[in-house]
């Protein structure tokens, strides 16, 4: 069986966004419409279990456009937001409960997976701590780097996804 | 993220200024010239008369040559004689294709104007408009007998769902494909999406995109509730070529009640792409 979902992911501007997707999909599209688009939509294929495969058509806001500029329909028709933060940057994560609290606003149904990356960076006791300070459960850890739980990250969501 | 969206003059001026580079490449000096001369009657006259002089002095001079083997000689002497008869079935095409560039279609201004001229008054459309009228044909038979112009030059029809841009169904001319198919309709949906947030921003009344170019292609576009449709068109088509096409896909849609479905399965989405392949790619 064949089913096809969007997934979109989203957060502040160099958290890593880019990263994981290129960590995770390696084609490549006309490059000459992303900057002036602002999105870049690719595909990847998970495996769920022998007889069901999962297309994950992924959308990544391009990291020089302000996240409010993005046009609304950009997020409509997803049913899956990866809200990427990073773990060196208070700036990316201060505004996290606001942020998620407009995308369920917009997407009740999507389900969301909330993200630090560049785990590479910094010690398990600092990634504790960031955590525990966020008012929303984080999800996952990752290092787009060395790619520490990336294809986790994906596979997971993939099932989130097929409940 | 959290803020509303921006919808400062500057920032809708940025994007249409984005938006109108990419659909006209700033040709906006151009169609403002054009839409004067195409309200300006006297204007319009002295632009259009000389084609049509040209056409007929064409048509005289080459008849045999074009409609000799199709049409018996009797025929041919009645219509040799009658300017009158070709002035009275081109006049009326001519104001209705001029009116159709007026009316929203900003990309079909784009494309040089003379080369429009030429491909929209070619001779096998003189043809049908005449056979028309002499041998009182259905109109509708002659858009059919037109069709298999574009047809040979649609590469690929995509049938996308709104908002995801996950492809519904898809056929295409030759199974060599332009890519991964799901990657450009995202892709499609996404450029859609911001040209009709620009513009609808801007506060003129809600627009769709019609045409979108990519590469070498013309993207034709058709918006339905749910989906739209995407046919990848290699080169141009003429305007009459394109209200043939939209009606096609009109009557597709009309048919597919599959499309309307909330969730569309793997099964679903290959019985489409199968109803798609017969209506634009059979064969015969
Ligand atoms: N050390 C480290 N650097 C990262 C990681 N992920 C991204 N970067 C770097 O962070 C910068 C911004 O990444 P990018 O993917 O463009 O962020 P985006 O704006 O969210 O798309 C780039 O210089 C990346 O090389 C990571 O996991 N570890
Ligand atoms: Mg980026």
């Amino acid at each position: 069986m064949e089913i096809k979902k969007k997934i979109i992911l989203t957060g502040s501007f160099g958290v890593g966004k880019t990263s994981l997707f290129s960590r995770f999909i390696y084609s490549e599209f006309d490059e000459k419409y992303l900057t002036t688009i602002g999105v870049k939509v690719d595909k990847k294929t998970i495996n769920i279990d022998n007889d069901t495969n999962l297309n994950i058509m992924l959308w990544d806001i391009a990291g020089e456009v302000a996240q409010d500029k993005v046009p609304l329909s950009y997020f409509l028709g997803t049913s899956g937001i990866i809200y990427v933060f990073d773990l060196t940057r208070p700036m990316t994560y201060n505004n996290i409960l606001a942020d998620i609290e407009y995308l369920k606003n917009i997407l009740p149904e999507a389900t969301v997976k909330i993200i630090g990356n560049k785990k590479d960076l910094v010690t398990t006791a600092h990634i504790e701590s960031v955590i525990s300070g966020l008012p929303v459960e984080c999800d996952m850890t990752t290092s787009a780097k060395t790619g520490e739980n990336v294809e986790q990250l994906f596979q997971s969501m993939g099932e989130a996804l097929m409940i | 993220m959290s803020k509303t969206p921006d919808t400062s003059d500057n920032n809708i001026d940025e994007k249409l200024a984005v938006i109108r580079h990419i659909l006209l490449h700033g040709d906006r000096a151009r169609i403002e010239q054009l839409e004067e001369i195409i309200q300006n009657t006297d204007l319009l006259s002295e632009h259009v008369n000389p084609i049509i002089d040209h056409k007929i002095a064409n048509i005289k001079d080459d008849f045999s040559n074009v409609f000799g083997n199709e049409v018996g000689t009797e025929f041919e002497k009645k219509l040799l004689l009658s300017e009158d008869l070709l002035l009275t079935v081109l006049s009326p095409m001519m104001g209705k294709m001029m009116r159709k560039y007026i009316s929203k279609e900003i990309q079909g201004l784009k494309d040089k104007i003379d080369q429009q001229f030429k491909r929209s008054f070619s001779f096998k459309r003189y043809y049908h408009l005449i056979r028309a009228k002499v041998f009182g044909i259905e109109s509708s038979a002659i858009i059919l007998a037109g069709l298999e112009d574009f047809k040979t030059r649609i590469q690929d029809i995509f049938i996308i769902q709104r908002n995801s841009g996950l492809v519904l169904g898809s056929a295409h001319a030759s199974e060599a494909e332009l890519g991964d198919g799901d990657i450009f309709s995202g892709m499609l949906t996404a450029i859609k999406a911001f040209g009709e947030d620009a513009f609808n921003k801007a506060g003129s009344e809600k627009q769709e995109l019609e045409f979108i170019e990519y590469d070498s292609n013309k993207i034709f576009l058709q918006s339905h509730h749910n989906y739209f449709f995407a046919a990848v068109l290699n080169g141009t088509m003429s305007l009459s070529e394109k209200d043939d096409l939209a009606n096609q896909l009109m009557e597709f849609a009309d048919k597919e009640k599959k499309l309307n479905l909330q969730e569309i399965n793997g099964e679903d989405s290959a019985y489409i792409s199968d109803q798609l392949k017969n209506t634009f790619f059979s064969q015969d």
